[in-house]
């Protein structure tokens, strides 16, 4: 499908017109939004007196990592999902299906279990950033010279399983209920009582993903034509592989390791703005890079919105609207097969 | 002037011998056939000389320089391969399609200048595709789908094109077409073109060169009609083709 004529024609073409003003709303909002009701009137009055009152501390401890968080979580997973479904060809791949966020988990799971999250603040998001580089070591490991789709696949597979697997274990044997509760709901995947230091810590190895998968983009486009192709056009597509598999890796591993599994943005946004790129790989990266920081940000802010009581988790929401968008896109599929 | 060297090439895939020691040389301004029956090792012969797999033994010359495998973005620049399967995977438009051929002449963060436009444009009007730019590539009939991925290669501007079964499953105004242009691409820009043909009609009609390989070697390489002589046919196919003539060209007929 080509993008409408309205879409190709208008000033505001390109999907990324409408994106980051959106993501900026969504962003402002996200800062403006929170249980302590601080506006962000107050939050300037404060910063100007220079006093550092109760709304600044709000606004740099709470809110600010919050929507730092979601605009590069978000994006990092909506980016990684359009360049793993370029790279394979295929409008079903995620993040998860090359076993790295199962492994950041894992790599998590394990620092909590071991008790070191209480002596070091950033020993859990270490961890998952450790699981999601030993996956991707396995990996080529796994997959060995060639990184064909279909070895890089079942070796994904394998990586997601195994982990699953140990992240169970590790969780049956867990000594302590408060320990396990702590990690069941770590898992679940949250942006809520993250530090300005996670932040930090995450940033440097979205950015650097980012900027691995961004410059796979002319090689995702050659790949539309097929392997042999890509290739002849002077695209290596071993080293494609490994640039779009290691960028997967740091940007993903980091965010997960910082905010654990949020779902299926990965694979609903790539597909959701394809069509308004007129299906070209590398223009998909930017837009939905934008998109995955809009789904999270407005996910996270309506997650907010809920009322009183405990939280719903992010992940948990993003799960629940994106599990039936997969089974549309299944049944799409099956409708156009048959 | 010779542009693209092969020079004793050896491959065996599993204990089985494909390749053993075919030397070739395409030269500018000419079209050469490569035929052969099915298994011969053409397709492996073409991967292997557009770079995209080595060799076991023996090596490619691109304009004198070694060939790099997998090519580089100059190597990419001089030789275009067009490959057997036609695979076209997301519903990309004809125009986005034919513009990839400029890929190897950008770069990465690099839009779309005016001779890269300009050179799709040419492209799409030599394969005869200009009118399908806004079609969506993967609903194209077979025959149009053949002609958009040669316009993508001829987007590239070539020195030396390996066309793998161009005319394969095209029908005979289309079959013509093809063929046409890729004589026109040797004879009018001067680049050295090699297509794996099944068709000994199209090979003597249209080829300035045919190269005949049977069980991995170079059986035959010369002008059509004195290459394509009964005995050397009935060898490589086990049938018997009848060479004969009609209006001055020749056909061939199996009994």
């Amino acid at each position: 499908m080509i993008p409408p004529a309205w879409i190709r024609r208008s000033p505001l073409g390109h999907p990324l017109a409408l994106l980051l003003p959106l993501t900026a709303a969504l962003f402002i909002a996200s800062l403006s939004i929170g249980a302590s009701g601080v506006s962000l009137a107050g939050v300037w009055a404060d910063w100007h007196s220079g006093a550092g009152g109760m709304a600044w501390v709000i606004f740099t401890e709470i809110r600010l990592p919050r929507a730092l968080l979601g605009l590069l979580v978000g994006g990092a997973l909506g980016m990684a999902g359009a360049a793993l479904q370029g790279m394979l060809r295929n409008p079903l791949a995620e993040p998860a299906v090359i076993g790295v966020s199962p492994c950041a988990a894992l790599g998590a799971v394990i620092v909590f279990y071991s008790g070191w999250a209480s002596s070091l603040a950033l020993a859990v998001p270490l961890g998952g950033i450790a699981g999601a580089l030993i996956a991707v070591a396995l990996l080529f490991a796994l997959a060995g010279r060639s990184v064909g789709v279909l070895t890089l696949i079942l070796a994904g597979i394998a990586l997601s399983s195994f982990a699953g697997a140990a992240t169970s274990l590790a969780l049956s044997l867990s000594p302590n209920p408060y320990a396990l509760a702590e990690i069941v709901f770590w898992m679940m995947g949250s942006l809520a009582d993250r530090t300005l230091d996670q932040v930090y810590l995450a940033a440097p190895f979205i950015g650097v993903g980012a900027a691995l998968l961004l410059s796979a983009g002319p090689a995702l486009d050659a790949l539309s034509l097929g392997e042999d192709t890509a290739q002849s056009l002077g695209f290596p597509v071993r080293r494609v592989g490994a640039r779009v598999v290691v960028g997967t890796a740091l940007a993903v591993g980091a965010s997960v390791a910082v905010t654990g599994a949020i779902g299926f943005v990965g694979l609903v946004v790539p597909h959701l703005l394809r069509p308004l790129v007129g299906h070209q790989p590398r223009r998909l990266l930017l837009p939905s890079f934008a998109g995955g920081a809009c789904l999270v940000l407005a996910a996270d802010t309506a997650v907010r919105l809920g009322g009183p009581g405990p939280e719903l988790k992010l992940g948990v929401v993003t799960a629940l609207l994106g599990a039936p968008f997969f089974l549309g896109l299944v049944l799409a599929t099956r409708r156009r097969l048959a | 002037m010779t542009l693209l060297q092969a020079h004793d090439i050896h491959l065996a895939l599993d204990g089985r011998t494909i390749l053993d020691g075919v030397s070739l040389a395409l030269r500018a301004g000419e079209v050469c056939g490569l035929i052969g029956p099915n298994g011969a090792g053409k397709s492996s012969l073409m991967r292997i000389l557009a770079g995209l797999r080595p060799p076991d033994r023996g090596g490619v010359t691109l304009g004198g320089q070694p060939l790099p495998c997998p090519p580089d973005r100059a190597s990419a620049r001089r030789l275009a391969y067009l490959a057997q399967e036609r695979d076209i995977h997301w519903p990309l438009t004809v125009a986005h399609v034919v513009a990839l051929g400029r890929l190897p002449h950008q770069g990465p963060f690099r839009a779309d200048g005016d001779a890269d436009r300009d050179a799709v444009e040419r492209a799409m009007v030599d394969a005869d595709c200009a009118h399908l730019r806004d079609r969506v590539a993967t609903t194209l009939s077979g025959g149009e789908r053949a002609r958009v991925l040669l316009a993508r290669a001829l987007a590239t501007a070539p020195d030396v094109l390996l066309a793998d079964e161009p005319a394969a499953s095209l029908d005979p105004l289309h079959q013509v077409q093809v063929m046409s242009l890729l004589r026109r691409l040797a004879h009018g820009k001067g680049s050295a073109v090699l297509a794996v043909l099944h068709d000994l009609n199209a090979a003597a009609q249209w080829c300035d060169r045919v190269v005949v390989l049977y069980d991995g070697r170079v059986a035959a390489d010369g002008a059509a009609q004195a290459v394509l002589e009964p005995g050397l046919l009935r060898t490589i196919y086990g049938v018997d083709i009848i060479p004969g003539s009609v209006g001055g060209r020749p056909v061939f007929v199996t009994r």
